[in-house]
């Protein structure tokens, strides 16, 4: 059975982003949650979404005696500089870096203060850490189809040295369509690499200035409103089994034809979606 | 009444022995005429922080009658004094996790001598009488076990105890009867083993020393259903083997 495949020290997985740094990933949310967005540009939410990602991760693998390399994590991003390693600090330049050095190596650790309910109709505040290993970024255009190139030579490579991995998950970031080249075939070869428990899983999730709904997770493209989202419709993957339980277990309708892909997220679906994306499948 | 109890157990594959979060409650061979007997298993949640200690402080609690507020408070009291990085604060803030399972014999006054079991999660007790499996507690069948069971959480949280589901079960021992206390990954594949080939008991009251276990627990990691599953998940193991005589 695919996607079973023990994810362990000995015999990692890894998680691969393809961020979008064009110019107009500075332009704000525009859904009808942009209040939730608080008046951050996509870039903003993008970069906090995934520096708590990056720091949901590190403390799942952590240990009480030190980080459990369970992934490796890669962030490409690709805009006006071009295509590239988009870490910053002490992992700059680096492509694939294991759980442990993100844990110890962020950019800076900043203070922030986090507002919960306390239960009794008031609000606690509260003093946490948040570490920064990603900066928002945007200018130029989208060089989408050499990002997927980047990521297929860096994926085949990794695989090469892990060929019995739970498959890596690469999940693309972007605001708009490709402006280098048609990034299909590009995508195809990267849904075609395969290790011994699976092939690779692709999903990619569109963020919106427009205050158009955001469609999530769907089963056909029938009810997408262009080209450009039923490209990246075709280019994700079928969500396996335990995404699919996740899913349904947030109440969203799930087929065996739902693919990992939202249309005009706003920041929520955006959480959401790197939530579903990356939580363990075999770790217990 | 005459207990005997002994614990077997194995980390999951791949980790070192100071990497097992079970824990089982006596961990030592035990035999003694009581009248009365606790035990227990605990399984900790490896993504949680500290969750071996968590483990074993709740297996001594339910066998020396410590309220779960006390263990909490000791649990906490032992980790922050600890010095960490970021990531392992963070951590602390959300607590660490586990499944226990506790058995409680008695010397009944009359005829009838009783048990009560209460477990929280995945851990199993089953009672066994002259070769055959009276019961199981509180899976019954292989299917049940699943990747997310309400655990014992190390911190107070309404909304999480709320969720916590504590079971009881009330029965009565014999003369000669076996218990099982079982963590979750060796009693899915034992309820299993029942279910396909009903010589689930035998295979467990052969186990005699550390070297029967580990070998059978090698081998059925290694063996595959026909889903290709392991036969037994690589996780870690710990079986507590409780026999009682009046």
């Amino acid at each position: 059975m695919p996607y079973t495949a023990e994810i362990s020290r000995t015999n990692p997985s890894c998680f691969l982003f393809l961020i979008d740094q064009s110019g107009s990933m500075q332009e704000p949310f525009g859904s009808a949650d942009g209040a939730a967005a608080g008046g951050k540009t996509k870039a903003e939410g993008l970069a906090d979404a995934i520096n708590r990602l990056l720091q949901n991760l590190v403390i799942k693998c952590a240990k009480s005696d030190g980080i459990r390399d369970y992934y490796h994590v890669g962030v490409i991003g690709y805009g006006g500089k071009g295509v590239g390693p988009a870490f910053g600090g002490a992992l700059k330049d680096k492509e694939m870096v294991p759980v442990s050095e993100i844990a110890n190596n962020p950019m800076r650790v900043e203070q922030r203060v986090k507002k919960t309910d306390d239960g009794a109709g008031g609000i606690i505040e509260q003093k946490i850490k948040f570490p920064v290993w990603f900066d928002a970024m945007g200018e130029g255009g989208t060089p989408m189809c050499t990002a997927f190139i980047t990521a297929n030579k860096l994926l085949t490579k990794w695989m090469s040295e892990h060929p019995n991995c739970f498959p890596p998950i690469v999940i693309n970031i972007s605001d708009g369509e490709s402006s280098d080249m048609d990034p299909y075939q590009a995508a195809c070869d990267l849904l075609s690499l395969a290790s011994t428990d699976g092939e690779v899983l692709l999903f990619n999730l569109h963020l919106s200035s427009s205050k158009e709904k955001a469609i999530e997770y769907p089963s056909s493209d029938e009810n997408l409103p262009d080209d450009h989202s039923k490209l990246l419709y075709s280019m994700s993957s079928l969500l396996p089994d335990y995404m699919q339980k996740m899913l349904s277990a947030e109440g969203l309708p799930v087929t065996y034809y739902t693919r990992g892909f939202v249309f005009n997220a706003d920041l929520v679906s955006v959480i959401r979606f790197l939530d579903i994306g990356t939580r363990p499948a075999n770790l217990r | 009444m005459h207990v005997t109890a002994k614990t077997f157990w194995l980390p999951k594959r791949g980790n070192s022995i100071d990497e097992y979060e079970d824990a089982a409650y006596p961990f030592e061979f035990f035999e003694a005429e009581v009248t009365e007997f606790k035990c227990a298993v605990a399984d900790g949640a490896t993504e949680t922080s500290f969750a071996a200690l968590w483990a074993q402080l709740l297996v001594e609690g339910f066998t020396q009658k410590h309220l779960l507020k006390e263990m909490r408070a000791r649990w906490n009291a032992d980790v922050r004094q600890r010095e960490l990085p970021w990531y392992a604060e963070e951590k602390l803030e959300k607590g660490a996790y586990a499944a226990l399972a506790g058995l409680y014999l008695k010397k009944g006054r009359g005829k009838k001598n009783p048990f009560s079991i209460e477990a929280v999660g995945d851990c199993c007790i089953f009672h066994v009488r002259e070769n055959q499996m009276l019961s199981s507690f509180p899976m019954v069948r292989s299917e049940e076990f699943h990747n997310a069971p309400a655990l014992i959480c190390s911190h107070e949280d309404a909304r999480v105890d709320a969720q916590m589901e504590k079971l009881s079960r009330k029965g009565e021992w014999k003369d000669g009867d076996s218990f099982f206390l079982l963590t979750d990954a060796i009693a899915c594949w034992a309820l299993r083993r029942e279910e396909e080939m009903q010589d689930m008991t035998n295979v467990l009251q052969n186990i005699e020393t550390q070297d029967d276990f580990c070998r059978l627990v090698d081998e059925e990691r290694q063996s595959l259903l026909e889903d290709g599953r392991a036969a037994m998940k690589n996780d870690d193991v710990t079986l507590l083997c409780v026999t009682v005589c009046t």
